[in-house]
């Protein structure tokens, strides 16, 4: 439970007793206020930290690099929560900065390692099997293996539909793709993934 | 729960051997790192904050100067200004004095103005006035003038000039050629001149 303070007709302030996980409309209208900016960012972390997280860290895979991204996705959206517009969920909104950060970090590394920049780098699988804090059964990491055979960006739109189940239009928002698109992304993705599952079974 | 059984759908569809798999992944955190990592974001973003203000400031070379704490308190007071805060109520009762010091100036200096106005306008008229008057009164004197010296004039001289006058004219009337001796002269003229006549 958490205090937050309310705008009403541009002028007004009362005070109410917010019950997590607190909305879109909360964090925002607390954001507005000086005094209750701090804190209603804080809420936001609280509540979607983990998504961020997770979204970041299965692109990545390794705990110390997502954890630096995630920091500096929140740091991005600190920044520019002022100018979001509420045309989206506000989830929405921070998953497109978290991909666009993610991915930028991958092309860097790529371009630092002089790959092709749509195929995922041999260094990621060898993460898989070396990193820290990744611990999985042999079917779990040979479906690891078969997402890391995905080009980059069909890796993100299976990662968004598998794992974060998101819907088509929430996905083509974020990612400026038609829906249709996506959805013949995620097939080809999902066909690509069970043939290698099938070929090293 | 709908979307869950749409995705579902989809891969029992598409790859039957995904479908049936637990939609688990490998990767582990930390103990505890949510619960840490809230605060370390939190910290985070007030450290790297803070920095980015004071550098974009330092970063620009340049003379001038401002209030040690004016950035800190401009979003307090940008944002009392737009929600009618505290400063907006201070000047609030402030502005009737102003409006009313402001609205008597006002006022004073268009009065001042008009009398300025008004008061060219009505010199100038009286200028015009006094002009005429005098070119009038200049006109009287100058006939007063002329009828007094005309009534010092002896009589007798003013009739003589009368009649030298009137029998100049008759004359020039009567007899033009009298009037130039010369052209009574025919002596010079050819005859040829008068057979034309």
């Amino acid at each position: 439970m958490a205090t937050g303070y309310y705008l009403i007709d541009n002028c007004i302030l009362i005070t109410l007793q917010i019950e997590h996980p607190v909305t879109d409309e909360e964090i925002l209208a607390a954001f507005r206020i000086a005094e209750k900016k701090e804190q209603a960012f804080a809420w936001l972390v609280k509540r979607d930290q983990k998504k961020v997280y997770w979204l970041v860290r299965r692109m990545v895979l390794d705990h110390e690099d997502a954890n630096d991204l995630v920091q500096d996705v929140f740091i991005r959206v600190w920044n520019s929560l002022s100018s979001f517009r509420g045309e989206s969920r506000l989830i929405y909104w921070i998953y497109r900065i978290a991909t666009n950060i993610t991915l930028t970090f991958l092309d860097k590394k790529k371009r630092k390692a002089f790959l092709p920049l749509e195929e995922p780098g041999s260094e990621l699988r060898e993460k898989l099997y070396s990193g820290n804090f990744i611990n999985g059964t042999a079917i779990q990491l040979t479906l690891q293996e078969a997402i890391l055979t995905l080009p980059e960006r069909q890796r993100l739109v299976f990662q968004l539909r598998y794992y974060d189940e998101l819907p088509y239009e929430a996905m083509s928002e974020m990612l400026e793709t038609s829906a249709g698109a996506l959805k013949a992304s995620y097939h080809h993705a999902v066909k690509k993934i069970e043939k290698y599952m099938i070929d090293h079974q | 729960m709908e979307r869950e059984e749409e995705i579902q759908n989809e891969l029992n569809q598409w790859a039957p051997l995904l479908a049936a798999l637990p939609r688990a992944h490998p990767f582990n955190v930390p103990a505890n790192y949510f619960t840490s990592s809230e605060q370390q974001l939190m910290q985070k973003v007030r450290e790297t904050v803070s920095e980015i203000v004071p550098l974009k400031i330092q970063d620009i070379d340049h003379p001038f100067e401002h209030p040690a704490t004016y950035f800190d308190e401009l979003p307090a007071t940008i944002l009392s200004k737009i929600k009618g805060g505290p400063l907006e109520r201070r000047k609030q009762d402030i502005f009737p004095i102003v409006r009313f010091i402001k609205r008597e100036v006002r006022l004073i200096a268009a009065a001042v103005a008009a009398i300025l106005v008004f008061g060219t306008i009505a010199v100038l008229q009286q200028i015009a006035i006094n002009n005429n008057q005098q070119l009038t009164t200049q006109k009287s004197i100058d006939e007063s003038n002329l009828i007094l010296q005309v009534a010092e004039v002896d009589e007798e001289v003013i009739v003589n000039l009368f009649l030298e006058d009137q029998t100049l004219d008759n004359a020039t009337i009567s007899d033009p050629v009298s009037t130039d001796p010369s052209l009574l002269d025919v002596t010079d003229i050819d005859d040829e001149y008068f057979d034309d006549i």
